[in-house]
């Protein structure tokens, strides 16, 4: 037994998801996986946006961070240089983090810091009631798109492995055993991981349903070398697969920020103020 | 006395460094300095200059009177001729035909590098001021010294210059007294510099920014001095990027800061928002320039007032600052990051490019006299509780600070509408008296305002009131007016936002005449002025062209006036 059981986690705040939501599964799945590394309510901050997913923290015990929409990466990356000690995991949606908070996502690839960042992908916009979203497949039926969604969905991971990014992987909501092992190995990598999170929006996306998902999944074959960008992008075709996809041994930029406090010492000080005689 | 020195010449032909080695000089020579810039939006080539005063009186604003001008290319000659005196000196890198002008040919020194024409014409500066060669050598050595070939050809530049001059000089009727008595100003720095310094003496240990003219100088100081001064400066993607990073480094417990400018405040506004919901505190300068959209990016404005008071949708409590010199760029600056976390607010300083870009000499910054205080609780407060709530409802509307990881207790922040402990809510009441919560920071805020400073106030005398660098120009010519037996009073506002309507609705209804004073194309502050205090000013005096005033034009524009 470790330090912490779920129940240290539990949150007395009520629950607005949809009944049958696919964020309830993801929840267990962060209980369960911050209990089993040790890390308690205090030691984690769960940064997140708008939107459903981004309410997850408020459904538990632990410190939250519960920004603007979108900008979620950005304030994670703030939260982490200021306090690298904190294990910080940013739970969005899959419009916030890759539509709003785009620019934020890439960059945040490149800047590497020992993060975990998990997309609740639904391929669809829930608090908004039902617009297509980045990742929403053409052809896919919604009310502001009755002839179905006409552009090109966003290929995530692809992205993540052509920018080299620390850790990708990709998990389907309703595997909770499998999904903690996925998010221990993401919270356990020292660079930025991304957790692509597959889940069905019961209420407004009735073509990527649970079954969907079922029929369009598999698991990544143990012999999958994670380190082969070649490799983790034929993964990335029709079907979609659900493991460690890439990874990149490249060192946490965590290392390299400055060390900085609040008030410096005077002899620093002085040393620059002196410098303009 | 004073002596007017224009530097004039190309992006990239060293008129900044010759600037500063002459500005230092007189300064050790024992002089009171001053310098502004006048710079195009390009890294090389187009028409720039530096224009240093050099004075045995205190000097806090631009003139348009030129004394020496130094010109190191063409357009630099012909574009500031006008504002040079009958007596006036020429020292030139380039072919002239001003006869009527005493010149002094660089061309005519055996130089075969023209990048030292600005070391050389500093020497003629020298001879001029009668200021030892040895001095000029000195700091030759300070600013060269580590490239050998480099300093060798400085070196033989001033010699042969610094020779010249002398007897060049000789029969002119240019000259300076000599400094009464060694000034306590040794120090010659930029706003930008100051600005730096003041946020370090405010406790900053985090920077977020995306660089931005006129505001980059403080990231950029920041950075290099990140070492030394213990902060850490990430060069953000975006502004967007860089106050919500801020924001989450706040909250994680770091003392932060943003800088930008009016275009980068406009993409901030949601951040800034954020942070007036959740209560994190936070500093974000805006160095003005001229808008709207990218406007005159190197130039002076103070067209941002009414932005930086209202920017971001919905009401929450905010402290808007603005300092009036240099010297208060490092003592504002610092009060700054103070007020933000005493109160848990965002907090504004509003700077401009005159005053970023701007340099003088200054004495010794006093770190003593910043607070060092903190205010979140201890571990020891918060392993008491049973539970910590970050918006607990209190009197005064401030709720007790905790940073993550500090104790057992999880804090929790939400930019929805929350309760007490940070969860969001959707009910009327906690809505309603959260909403309250934040509105009673507003009057406790009022506790740290003090009373705009003045100069000469009295009932019954005209009143002219600035804000912020403008107080510079107005200053001085307040002093020369009393020369010329005209006498007002002048108020500067630096505290900018929220304003207690009574007091200065009482010293402006004291006035018999009141005027108003700002670098803007509207009439913003005069208008908030107006809102505030239900006063109506007699006249205003702007300038909107991205110049800043000089002491010349608005003495002129005064005496008219009053």
């Amino acid at each position: 037994m470790g330090k912490y059981q779920e129940e240290d986690y539990k949150s007395k705040v009520e629950n607005a998801w949809c009944s049958g939501c696919g964020n309830f599964g993801i929840l267990n799945t962060v209980k369960q996986t911050l209990a089993e590394l040790d890390i308690g309510p205090h030691q984690a901050v769960i940064c997140t946006g708008i939107g459903q997913a981004p309410k997850l923290p408020h459904y538990m015990k632990v410190n939250t961070f519960n920004g603007l929409h979108g900008r979620e990466v950005a304030s994670a990356q703030g939260i982490k240089m200021a306090n690298p000690e904190l294990e910080v995991i940013v739970h969005g949606g899959d419009g916030g983090i890759y539509g709003e908070g785009g620019n934020h996502f890439l960059h945040a690839i490149r800047r590497n810091l020992n993060i975990t960042v998990v997309v609740h992908d639904n391929r669809i916009y829930g608090l908004t009631k039902g617009q297509p979203s980045p990742t929403s497949e053409v052809g896919l039926v919604t009310g502001i798109k009755p002839e179905g969604v006409q552009i090109s969905p966003l290929k995530p991971l692809k992205l993540a492995v052509s920018q080299e990014c620390s850790f990708v992987a990709q998990a389907f909501s309703a595997n909770i055993k499998e999904n903690v092992e996925i998010l221990k190995a993401a919270i356990l990598n020292e660079g930025f991981s991304l957790v692509n999170m597959l889940q069905p929006c019961i209420t407004w996306n009735k073509v990527n349903t649970y079954k969907w998902f079922r029929d369009n999944t598999f698991t990544v074959d143990s012999e999958h070398d994670p380190y082969d960008s070649q490799a983790a992008l034929e993964l990335l075709q029709d079907k979609l697969p659900l493991g460690i996809i890439y990874k990149n041994k490249k060192e946490a930029y965590d290392s390299k920020v400055a060390p900085a406090r609040v008030f410096c010492s005077k002899e620093g000080f002085n040393k620059i103020a002196g410098s303009f005689e | 006395m004073e002596l007017n020195i224009r530097l004039s010449g190309a992006a990239g032909q060293g008129i900044q460094t010759a600037n500063d080695i002459l500005g230092k000089l007189a300064i050790r020579s024992g002089y009171f300095c001053y310098s502004f810039n006048d710079a195009e939006s390009r890294i090389r080539g187009g028409i720039n200059f530096n224009h240093l005063c050099v004075s045995t009186l205190p000097v806090s604003a631009p003139r348009e009177r030129v004394d020496i001008l130094i010109a190191l290319s063409s357009p630099g000659l012909e574009s500031n001729l006008e504002n040079m005196v009958d007596n006036g000196v020429l020292i030139s890198g380039v072919k002239t035909e001003t006869a009527e002008k005493s010149t002094f040919d660089l061309g005519s020194l055996d130089i075969s590098n023209k990048k030292v024409y600005g070391t050389a014409a500093v020497a003629v500066v020298a001879s001029i001021l009668k200021i030892k060669l040895e001095n000029l050598e000195e700091i030759l050595q300070e600013q060269f010294g580590s490239k050998e070939k480099i300093i060798n050809l400085n070196l033989d530049a001033a010699r042969q210059a610094y020779s010249r001059g002398q007897d060049w000089t000789k029969g002119k009727a240019l000259s300076l007294n000599s400094p009464e008595e060694p000034i306590n100003q040794g120090n010659w720095l930029s706003g930008g510099d100051a600005f730096a310094l003041g946020a370090a003496a405010g406790g900053v240990s985090f920077v977020a920014a995306y660089p931005m003219s006129p505001a980059t100088s403080i990231m950029t100081n920041l950075s290099r001095w990140s070492k030394e001064l213990e902060v850490h400066v990430e060069q953000a993607e975006s502004e967007v990027t860089a106050i919500n990073m801020v924001a989450g480094a706040s909250y994680a417990g770091a003392r932060a800061l943003a800088s930008t400018s009016g275009g980068g405040f406009a993409l901030m506004t949601e951040g800034i928002s954020l942070t007036g919901m959740i209560e994190t505190p936070l500093v974000v300068a805006i160095a003005q320039r001229p808008g709207p959209a990218t406007g005159l990016p190197t130039r002076t404005a103070q067209g941002d007032l009414r932005f930086a008071i209202h920017g971001g949708h919905g009401f929450f409590p905010r402290i808007v600052l603005a300092p009036k010199n240099i010297n208060d760029n490092f003592t504002i600056v610092a009060k700054a990051f103070d007020l933000a976390e005493k109160y848990q607010i965002p907090v504004i300083v509003l700077t401009d490019q005159l005053l970023q870009d701007s340099k003088q000499s200054l004495e010794n910054f006093d770190l003593e006299s910043i607070s060092q205080k903190r205010y979140q609780l201890s571990r020891e407060e918060l392993e008491k509780l049973d539970a910590y709530r970050r918006y607990r409802f209190t009197d005064d509307g401030i709720s007790p600070l905790a940073y993550p990881g500090d104790s057992f207790h999880p804090v929790v922040v939400d930019s929805d509408e929350h309760d007490q402990d940070g969860h969001l809510t959707e009910s009327a009441e906690i809505s309603r008296k959260m909403a309250e919560k934040r509105h009673r920071k507003l009057k406790t805020i009022l506790q740290s305002w003090e009373k705009p400073e003045s100069w000469n106030l009295k009932p019954g005398i005209p009143l002219v009131l600035t804000w912020g660098s403008t107080w510079g120009v107005v200053n001085e010519v307040q002093k020369r007016l009393e020369k010329q037996g005209i006498e007002f009073a002048h108020m500067n506002l630096s505290w900018m936002w929220p304003l207690p309507a009574d007091v200065l609705r009482k010293e402006l209804n004291q006035a018999s005449k009141s005027i108003i004073v700002g670098h803007s194309v509207g009439s913003e502050f005069e208008s908030l002025m107006r809102e505030v205090t239900l006063h109506d000013f007699d006249h205003a005096v702007r300038k909107m062209n991205g110049r800043p005033f000089g002491v010349e034009e608005v003495e002129a524009e005064l005496k008219e006036l009053l």
